[in-house]
Formats: C-alpha cells, sequence, structure tokens
C-alpha cells in the first residue's frame, strides 16, 4: 500500500460530507503497487472482509466496488462470479461506475492513529502538515500498526526519525 | 511471512473495520507514482 483514505463515493451530491452525505456511500480509497499487490489480490481480501450475500441496510453503510478502468472491471467479473459460483448464491454486493471519491473531513482519516497522541503529533510534524500525514505511506502502515496488522519492519523500511520509530507500538 | 497488514476504520464507528492486507514486504524505496494504481470500495 502507497497511501489510503477514506470518503465518499457511488452518488450524485456535490461535496457531501459526513452530517450531508447525500446518496454516497462510505468508502475507502488505496493506491497500490500493483508489482507487489494485485488488484485481484485486494479483491479476495474485499470479498472476505463483509458478506457479499447480504442486502444493505442503507445507501451510507452499502458494499460495492468501484473499478477504476476497463481492466479493473474485467478483473471484477471474473472475481464475482468465482464468489456466486463458491457461494452457490448470487451475490448483493454492487458496483458503482468510476466516479467522484470525496476525501472525508479530515478527523475521520487515520482515525486510530489520529488518537494516538505524541505518536500522532510527531508525524504530523515531521511531514509538514494534516495532508501530508493523511497520505503517507508511514501513517497507513502505522494506523494499522496501531490495530495488530502489519508488522513494526515495515514501518522502520520507511526510515522515519528515531524520535518517531521509539514511539512505534 | 504472514502478510502485512494494514487497518482501515470505517468512518462513522470505531469498532467497524477493514482490513486490507498490504505486500509480503514494504517497498524501499517506494515504487514511482506513475506505476500506483487506486482501487476503491465500500463495506457496509
Amino acid at each position: 500500500m502507497v497511501r489510503t483514505r477514506v470518503g465518499y463515493a457511488g452518488g450524485t451530491k456535490d461535496q457531501p460530507t459526513y452530517h450531508d452525505l447525500g446518496d454516497h456511500t462510505e468508502a475507502i480509497q488505496i493506491d497500490f503497487d500493483p508489482d507487489v499487490i494485485s488488484y485481484q489480490e485486494l479483491l479476495a481480501l474485499f470479498w472476505t472482509s463483509h458478506n457479499p450475500t447480504r442486502r444493505a441496510f442503507s445507501t451510507q453503510y452499502a458494499s460495492w466496488v468501484m473499478p477504476h478502468g476497463e481492466e479493473q472491471a474485467r478483473l471484477l467479473r471474473i472475481s464475482r462470479e468465482a464468489v456466486e459460483e463458491k457461494l452457490g448464491r448470487k451475490v448483493a454486493t454492487g458496483l458503482r461506475a468510476d466516479g467522484t471519491f470525496w476525501r472525508a473531513e479530515g478527523y475521520h482519516q487515520k482515525y486510530r492513529l489520529r488518537h494516538a497522541g505524541r505518536l500522532h503529533d510527531a508525524l504530523v510534524q515531521h511531514f509538514g502538515d494534516d495532508r501530508a500525514f493523511v497520505d503517507s505511506t508511514a501513517a497507513a502502515r502505522i494506523n494499522g500498526l496501531l490495530d495488530g496488522y502489519g508488522t513494526r519492519q515495515a514501518v522502520q523500511e520507511l526510515d522515519l526519525p528515531e524520535p518517531i520509530v521509539e514511539l512505534l507500538p | 511471512m504472514r502478510p502485512a497488514a494494514l487497518l482501515l476504520l470505517c468512518i462513522a464507528c470505531n469498532d467497524h473495520m477493514t482490513r486490507i492486507d498490504s505486500s509480503t514486504e514494504a517497498q524501499t524505496p517506494l515504487p514511482s507514482t506513475s506505476k500506483i494504481q487506486t482501487a476503491t470500495f465500500a463495506l457496509g
């Protein structure tokens, strides 16, 4: 993973906010290096991270994939058919046309890390401002690390200053 | 090696989490931006 962010997408409302979401859904966007992890692998994780046969209770919390480009759309079709064959049921998880992804407000981004006190403050200072912090690979990896995912080594390989490394969990 | 992972927190609630595994190894140095692709998901 290179960068991650949360936001609102799939709807038509311009400039949605958390309290005025319109017809959008809460979504995540991931920038990834296909030489390291493929789109198929991300799709496989997506399918196992939710119940694809359950219909959404609301638009805000729906499950769907928004493929970017023809190749992602093709891979999604293949992946979805494989899931349906495996489950023996139709998949309720939807598909959205490629469209605008509206970044959520800053206080939603890197939520766990944002509440990590000195570690968060040190990272914001290191990257210069909140936007750069949110868009950093380090923030994405440390945010996961705080909840037990990934490795400390994967963070240390980013060559962060020692005072920050010392604050890592 | 167990794939590294990162965690994305759902916007509305702290306990609704999405786990997205990353690669087996971190990229050092990070790849050039021209290689990077974007994926978008919603996990209700």
